[in-house]
């Protein structure tokens, strides 16, 4: 529903643009043959006159209505601008294509020298251009069109080279379709919509180079007039006359609006992504539900450590209407205990972990009748520095866990400054010693390394070293294993196991691979939509004793991919 | 692990007794600095050859050009005997090439060698540009990250709004629409700014300003867009996890990620604010390069083109270059791989 709104005002966003461009065309056709006697018609009398009825913009210093010249120029503005434009787009595209069919060396080195040009200021390049050819209006056209080739070359040649990988030029390519075939009929098609988003924008910028060229006194030369000359020759005598300067600049500013509108409309419609982004539109909500708040269960196992009654969560849309992703979910956990749970994705399972933590991403309602983990009530909104020794957390991609742009002893020690109040030289013994305990080795250059330094299972190690300083309540691990190479998996998990012994919390493990719950678990609860659909230990997987059908699936596709792996060892 | 340090070992050290090897060779500091003084030679040989190609590519007699229509026989061949037209094309480019490494760049058609003109003028464009550049990232960071914060979470609709609007429609006016309108508003109007030139501390002003806010605009419009997805980022959740306060997650954690994302999309536009100094010039009647460049491309000075555009081109690329040295300060991956690509 977001993607369509968004579709929507990519859509208006364009056609406004679309209008404007239009209404520009028009009064570009039009605008000389109606205007051009009052445009040109010099008229010493009337000269400098401000604004009024007859001429709505005023005289200029011959007497010429501003207003009319405004709209004559736009016909040579447009002309040239869509000229220029032209020369980029088409001598770009082709050598960008072209350079894509030659051999790889002649390509990296037409490329590399494209690189360099890239590099300059267009308007650097126009003004050589245009001292070859000298002033004038074609050669400010062939100046800018020239200087905006480069742009085109690296565009249509980093997205040639995106396309050429795909599997259907492949295929052509071996089925001997000659190359230019290749790039007549697989690649340009490919490439159209993302290069015509960015000639629209860079239209925008050759409008104002050209205009820019003008105004420098290098574009279009008197009697002749654009936009950027009319400037010019207002700034002369702009303080007896300013809406000689006014007059040019409303036309660009409109001009140069319509045009980046309309590409801004073309790539929101085209990639909903590309388009500025809007303020959320759903809201932050947290209810909580009063009442039976006390612990209705009284069992005879140990007082558990983590209980959580009755938790709901869901979606709200705009029009109030909610939608719920995890349905009235129970769940207790005993003093260093590791509760499993297992499940698809979208099952639930990780909004729920996530909620428990209180961390359940913004724009989700949320419901308990109670929330506990030992003495903390995690419903009372408790204070950071509370939540922070109470929960930690091991995320899925170790590799994304971490701020690519610090070292690893500044990341893991942020919650320690701030919540544990300790100093940099306690900070750092105390990591060392943590991921010493967890016997890594060389543990001094894993904490002055950036995490792209490191692997992904020493990164989890860290997050587990981080814990057992933290020494919280409850270790929440959300599918701990699922992004690292078999071989670093089991380390990882004897890592958690080491991490239980030596601190009483418990643990609770989202998983959706069974053998690993099954290795580690003490119990195992099975999520299904929203629900927990039954509760397993170790055993009753191992000898595959379940009820709910559903874990039967579950079951049966872990044995069926155990089967083919073991196949595939073969 | 240390994929970087392994295999910069195994390329070196091979018959070089170790010794005589200095501590920094092969660290990724000296292979990212070799790879952009790379680029920089590279540079300023495109830019020679396209320098030196401006008189080769007139169209028709170059003398005549240079000399202009109205120019007699004589000064015709005087002309084509400065610019040594009739020698050939290599010796030419020798004599060329001379000028440079001797560091005057040719002599003026008009007065004394091009790069006596250039060195008195640079220092006006350098400064006007260098402080709209450093102006530009800290506003545009400033604003970029800030409005994200505060409308993160879908709060302050309207100043999300706003601020979107307000940036397209300011970058949408060309540079020296801006400059003439700043003009009007504050030296003829308020009357509190000089209009032109250079006299007095106050004349840099309103060239800054107007040369810098459209950068502004447009870089505080990526820095948003950065900061909106760095938000949504696993890293952040992670701080989320750690309860770190807002402080210390937008400062430390949010803001150096977006600067790099920012700066790696960013790295044209800055270098191309060495354009927008040249038309902001002739706005304020700047004694800077642009003015100069412009009026010898109207009197066919072809020396002083020459020397002027090689000039301001190895400034652009200097500032590319110094943009990327910054990112890698900031975030050592940008050592690595290109950031140009």
């Amino acid at each position: 529903m977001n993607e369509t709104r968004r579709r929507r005002r990519g859509n208006a966003v364009f056609w406004a643009g679309a209008l404007l461009i239009a209404a520009f065309v028009a009064i570009a056709v039009i605008g000389p043959m109606v205007f051009s006697s009052s445009a040109n018609g010099i008229d010493p009398l009337n000269a400098r006159k401000s604004p009024s009825l007859s001429n709505s913009f005023g005289t200029d210093g011959f007497g010429r209505d501003i207003l009319a010249r405004v709209i004559t120029a736009t016909r040579l503005t447009l002309l040239l601008t869509f000229g220029a434009s032209i020369i980029s787009f088409a001598a770009g595209t082709f050598i960008g294509v072209v350079v894509r069919l030659l051999g790889p060396r002649l390509q990296g080195a037409i490329l590399q020298v494209n690189a360099v040009a890239v590099a300059f200021p267009a308007l650097i390049l126009a003004l050589v251009v245009a001292a070859i050819l000298g002033p004038g209006s074609t050669s400010a056209m062939v100046a800018v069109g020239i200087a905006g080739i480069p742009m085109y070359i690296r565009l249509t040649s980093t997205l040639a080279a995106q396309v050429v990988n795909e599997d259907f030029v492949r295929i052509a390519e071996l089925q001997r379709v000659p190359r230019v075939v290749v790039a007549i009929r697989h690649v340009l098609p490919n490439v159209a919509i993302p290069l015509s988003v960015a000639a629209a924008n860079s239209t925008a910028f050759t409008l104002v180079e050209l205009s820019s060229l003008s105004f420098l006194g290098l574009g279009v030369q008197a009697p002749e007039y654009d936009y950027g000359r009319l400037l010019n020759e207002g700034l002369a005598e702009m303080s007896s006359q300013p809406w000689g300067v006014f007059g040019p600049s409303i036309g660009m500013v409109a001009l140069g609006l319509g045009i980046l509108l309309f590409g801004d409309g073309l790539a929101a419609m085209v990639d909903p992504k590309m388009s500025a982004p809007q303020g959320a539109i759903t809201r932050f909500i947290e209810k909580v539900k009063s009442g039976t708040r006390t612990s209705t269960r009284s069992t005879a196992e140990p007082e558990p450590a983590v209980a959580v009654e009755n938790l709901s969560i869901g979606t709200i849309s705009e029009a109030g209407d909610r939608h719920t992703l995890v349905n009235g979910v129970s769940l207790h956990i005993a003093p260093q205990e590791i509760l499993g749970i297992v499940g698809e994705s979208g099952s639930g399972k990780s909004l729920t972990a996530m909620s428990i933590a209180g961390l359940a991403p913004n724009g989700l309602w949320r419901t308990a009748s109670g929330m506990r983990i030992r003495e903390t009530d995690m419903l009372n909104r408790p204070a950071p520095s509370v939540l922070a020794r109470t929960v930690s957390l091991i995320y899925q991609d170790p590799m994304s866990t971490f701020s690519p742009s610090l070292r690893l002893e500044s990341q893991l020690g942020d919650v320690f400054r701030e919540h544990m109040g300790w100093d940099r030289d306690r900070i750092h013994r105390e990591l060392l010693e943590a991921l010493t305990s967890l016997s890594t080795p060389n543990p001094e250059r894993v904490l002055s390394q950036f995490p792209h330094q490191l692997s992904g299972g020493l990164l989890q190690r860290c997050l587990i070293a981080q814990a057992l300083l933290l020494d919280p309540e409850l270790l929440i691990a959300d599918e701990p294993t699922t992004a690292l190479d078999v071989s670093v998996q089991a380390d990882v998990l004897r890592k958690i196991y080491r991490f239980r012994a030596e601190s009483g919390a418990s643990i609770l493990l989202i998983s959706h691979d069974l053998g690993v719950v099954e290795e580690l678990c003490d119990r195992v609860l099975v999520m299904y939509r929203g629900e927990f659909v039954e509760e397993l230990t170790p055993a009753q997987i191992r000898t595959r004793n379940v009820q709910h059908p559903y874990t039967q699936r579950l079951l049966d596709a872990t044995l069926y991919l155990e089967a083919a792996r073991e196949g595939g060892d073969r | 692990m240390t994929s970087v340090h392994s295999t910069v070992e195994g390329r070196l050290g091979h018959g070089v007794p170790q010794r005589l090897i200095p501590a920094w060779v092969g660290t990724p500091w000296a292979w990212f600095l070799t790879r952009k003084l790379g680029t920089l030679v590279l540079s300023f040989v495109f830019l020679v050859i396209v320098t030196f190609s401006i008189v080769l590519l007139i169209p028709g007699d170059a003398a005549r050009a240079a000399a202009g229509p109205d120019a007699s026989l004589e000064v015709v061949e005087a002309t084509r005997q400065t610019l040594g037209l009739n020698d050939p094309v290599w010796q030419r480019f020798l004599t060329y090439v001379g000028d440079i490494f001797s560091g005057t760049l040719g002599t003026s058609f008009r007065v004394g060698t091009v790069s006596e003109q250039i060195a008195v003028r640079a220092p006006y464009t350098l400064v006007v540009a260098g402080a709209s550049i450093v102006i530009t990232l800290v506003l545009a960071f400033i604003l970029g990250v800030g409005v994200t914060v505060l409308t993160r979470n879908g709060r302050r609709t309207w100043l999300a709004q706003a601020f979107s609007w307000v940036t397209a429609v300011i970058d949408a006016v060309p540079v020296y629409v801006r400059g003439t309108l700043l003009i009007i508003l504050f030296a003829l109007t308020l009357g509190v700014l000089p209009a032109g030139g250079a006299q007095q501390p106050s004349s840099y002003v309103l060239p800054i300003v107007a040369l810098a806010i459209g950068p502004v605009c447009s870089l505080s419009r990526i820095v948003r867009r950065e900061a909106e997805s760095a938000l949504q980022a696993n890293y952040i959740r992670t701080t989320e996890g750690w309860r770190l306060s807002g402080r210390v997650v937008y400062l430390k954690y949010l803001l150096p990620n977006v600067v790099t994302a920012a700066l790696t999309l960013s790295g044209l536009m800055l270098s191309g604010m060495i354009g927008g100094a040249l038309v902001m010039e002739q706005v304020f009647s700047w004694p800077g390069l642009g003015t100069s460049v412009v009026n010898a491309i109207l009197t066919r000075d072809y020396p002083v083109i020459q020397g002027t555009i090689l000039v301001l081109g190895m400034v652009a690329v200097i500032i590319n270059i110094l943009i990327d040295v910054a990112l890698a300060a900031v975030d050592p991956r940008h050592l690595q791989s290109r950031s140009d690509a």
